[in-house]
């Protein structure tokens, strides 16, 4: 009978210990082409797992392009912490260098990518298990060299008076020998009809390894007035242009920022109903900012009202909502525009519309039929006192 | 006087009659130098405009740079759909967007809800104005992880205060996702010197979009020392001692475990197709050989390896 109940309990207890986790990978296969000898190339994928907790990983090389592939981060570093779970995918570098005297040809070869293992059986005899994934790379070496490269995501920040303006680009190696990428950047005025300045940027002669994407980021110095204007950046020796524009503002605005993310308002209403306008802004910046919405609602592209709406206080990171209401008097399409104020600054504009269908429109005062009466009571005058002149001579006679 | 009276009235009247009657019987036409054409005015209201949807485009919502989408093994992913409308009525004019999202190669637009081909939202999101008449909207997709990989298409169908409707589509690609997810253990219990275990069961799962293969191979401590497992009193068992076969039978048809890479052979691990979860076995003895006097706990090392199929 106690044997029956220890084998029951420990059957229950072995169901609950058997829990699965495994790994997975975002590439099977890589392939590298026109790899230089003594060159360098390189391809990124993600290793995960479905566990909620951490789990350590590592690699093995295999086949003919062991001794000139590594990871990067290299899992297996006596000081490696790397691990993995369902929330964090861990990118991984498959890094290829074949000696200068590789012949030329394909090569084959795997990176396997291994679990820790998972759990201790608890029993007498038991085998941990260890989940893993076989990635095939293939390599093509060649010993003809070629340069192909190209600069994108150019950006040059806004900044004030007298700040370093903070620029950053990529460049992309898409060659198989590395490239010194430098970089021009005319400065045009507001019109783009003068040149203010030139800068030339050697990004302190870093080199990109053919296969990468680089993001290069730095500051030039500024004696440009306030005011908006263009950069016309070049990426040498790629060849590659891109316009973009930049401000110069006063002293102290940079510390405030926000986002007047939209306008709401009823699509429809009637006439005479109070309709709400809502203003909704983020605060982007550093510090609690007092915004409040200026717009103005037109129709048929006559101002109808000017709207003005309280100051609120918004924290920093918060999204707030800045209300004011409009009553419509007459049909129509009505469209709200305004800008939010925030501590001197203003917001890019927004807009919104609202049809007005319904209801009983209020008649206007029609003046030409008070000018029409006024004009037939003079003439009436005119005439009564022409008579009364007549009659009044007439009696003289 | 009376005689005059009556002049008088008559001219007013004559002057009320060219003020304020004859206005009303002008048309107001225009006529050209050519007196055989005639300008005449014409007026339509148009009470409403038909919604129109500008631009629809995915992204993933931990990284919106990425157009192409990496799926989560095993779980879901959230996938957005953004979607620009235009009505000329006033963005706020709509009142209802839906999007469904398919995979071009296996489904389309009318197809049945599934996991691996077809989402449809129903409630999507306004998020923003980006001008007047242009609202920016956002439909939430929870991928699974077994949903296609290859080219999906969103299309988006927006309504307005008066049902009438617009639509527009874009595409991304999914990636493939290889995923093996493996029993955490083979606890073969306790037995006696010279005995065979019992049967146990170690389940493998395919919890990827992608078809794969499985080896296994097993060491004692490190790899490559041809052992199944290292013994805590000392001694060991041989790698060969333990089995294993991908259907339940006995211990002669079963495959030696060794050092080196075996296949799975007559197994491939299809990707799951809807919540019933497919999990496939594998069947594992091990013999305790006396040879090596095992004795006290003896652990060893199995790796399940995953390959493209």
């Amino acid at each position: 009978m106690t044997v029956i109940f220890l084998t029951l309990i420990y059957s229950l207890f072995s169901a609950v210990a058997v829990q699965a986790v495994g790994i997975s990978v975002t590439k099977a296969t890589m392939e590298y082409d026109n790899v230089l000898k003594g060159g360098y190339a390189e391809d990124v994928l993600s290793v995960s797992t479905d566990a909620s907790f951490n789990i350590p990983i590592s690699y093995e090389l295999l086949g003919d392009i062991q001794n000139w592939t590594s990871v990067d981060p290299d899992l297996n570093a006596p000081n490696a912490t790397v691990f993995i779970s369902n929330a964090k995918y861990q990118p991984l570098r498959i890094i290829v260098k074949p000696p200068a005297d590789t012949p030329t040809g394909t090569y084959t070869g795997s990176v396997r990518l291994l679990t820790g293992t998972l759990n201790t059986p608890g029993g007498q005899y038991g085998s941990q298990l260890q989940a893993a994934f076989m990635i095939r790379i293939t390599i093509k070496v060649t010993g003809t060299e070629f340069m192909s490269c190209s600069g994108a995501g150019v950006i040059l920040k806004d900044t004030e008076v007298g700040s370093p303006i903070e620029y950053s680009m990529s460049v992309f190696n898409g060659g198989n020998i590395r490239v010194k990428p430098t970089a021009t950047i005319d400065i045009w005025n507001q019109d783009q009809t003068k040149l203010v300045s030139s800068k030339q940027l050697d990004f302190s002669n870093q080199e990109v390894l053919p296969t990468v994407n680089q993001v290069f980021f730095n500051t030039f110095s500024n004696n440009l007035p306030i005011g908006q204007y263009w950069a016309y950046v070049t990426v040498l020796p790629c060849g590659n242009s891109a316009l973009t524009t930049f401000n110069v503002y006063e002293k102290g605005t940079m510390v405030d920022s926000g986002d007047l993310i939209r306008v709401d308002s009823p699509s429809w209403a009637k006439i005479g109903d109070v309709v709400p306008i809502v203003a909704t802004f983020k605060n982007t910046g550093s510090r609690t900012v007092s915004a409040k919405f200026k717009g103005v609602i037109t129709s048929e592209n006559k101002i109808v009202e000017t709207l003005d709406s309280e100051f609120y206080d918004i924290a920093p990171d918060e999204v707030g909502s800045i209300n004011v209401y409009f009553t419509p008097k007459k049909f129509g399409q009505y469209i709200i525009s305004g800008r939010v104020l925030y501590n001197n600054k203003l917001s890019f504009e927004k807009s919104s519309v609202i049809n007005v269908n319904e209801g009983v429109e209020v008649a206007a005062f029609n003046w030409s039929y008070v000018l029409i009466i006024i004009v037939i009571i003079i003439i009436i005058l005119l005439l009564l006192i022409r008579i009364r002149r007549k009659k009044h001579n007439i009696r003289r006679l | 006087m009376n005689s005059k009276f009556w002049s008088v009235l008559v001219i007013l009247s004559f002057v009320i009659v060219l003020v304020l009657v004859l206005p009303l019987g002008v048309a107001p036409n225009n006529a050209s130098a050519n007196y055989k054409n005639v300008t005449v005015w014409t007026r339509v209201n148009i009470t409403n405009s038909r919604p129109e949807v500008l631009n629809v485009s995915f992204q993933e919502v931990s990284n919106a740079s990425l157009k192409n989408i990496t799926i989560n093994a095993g779980s879901s992913k959230t996938i957005y759909c953004n979607i620009t409308v235009r009505d000329w009525n006033g963005f706020n004019d709509i009142t209802y967007l839906n999007a469904t999202i398919w995979h071009v190669a296996t489904a389309n637009y009318s197809t049945t809800d599934n996991n691996n081909s077809h989402y449809v939202n129903t409630s999507c999101v306004y998020n923003a104005s980006t001008s007047t008449y242009i609202g920016w909207y956002i439909c939430g997709f929870d991928v699974l992880y077994y949903a296609n990989n290859g080219t999906w298409i969103c299309n988006a169908t927006v309504m307005d205060t008066v049902n009438t409707t617009g639509f527009g589509f874009g595409n991304s690609t999914f990636y493939p996702v290889y995923a093996l997810n493996v029993t955490d253990g083979i606890d073969y219990g306790n037995a006696a010197v010279e005995d065979f275990t019992n049967n146990v069961t170690a389940n493998i799962t395919n919890l990827g979009n992608m078809p794969i293969n499985v080896t296994v191979e097993g060491y004692g401590a490190k790899k490559g020392d041809n052992l199944a497992m290292n013994c805590s009193l000392g001694g060991n068992i041989t790698v060969s001692n333990e089995r294993f076969s991908t259907t339940d039978v006995d211990w002669t048809s079963k495959i030696p475990l060794n050092g080196s890479s075996q296949m799975l052979s007559n197994l491939t691990l299809v990707k799951q197709n809807d919540s019933s979860l497919i999990t496939n076995s594998t069947y594992w003895q091990l013999y305790i050989d006396s040879t090596n006097n095992p004795g006290g706990n003896c652990t060893g090392y199995i790796i399940f390896t995953a390959v493209a199929s």
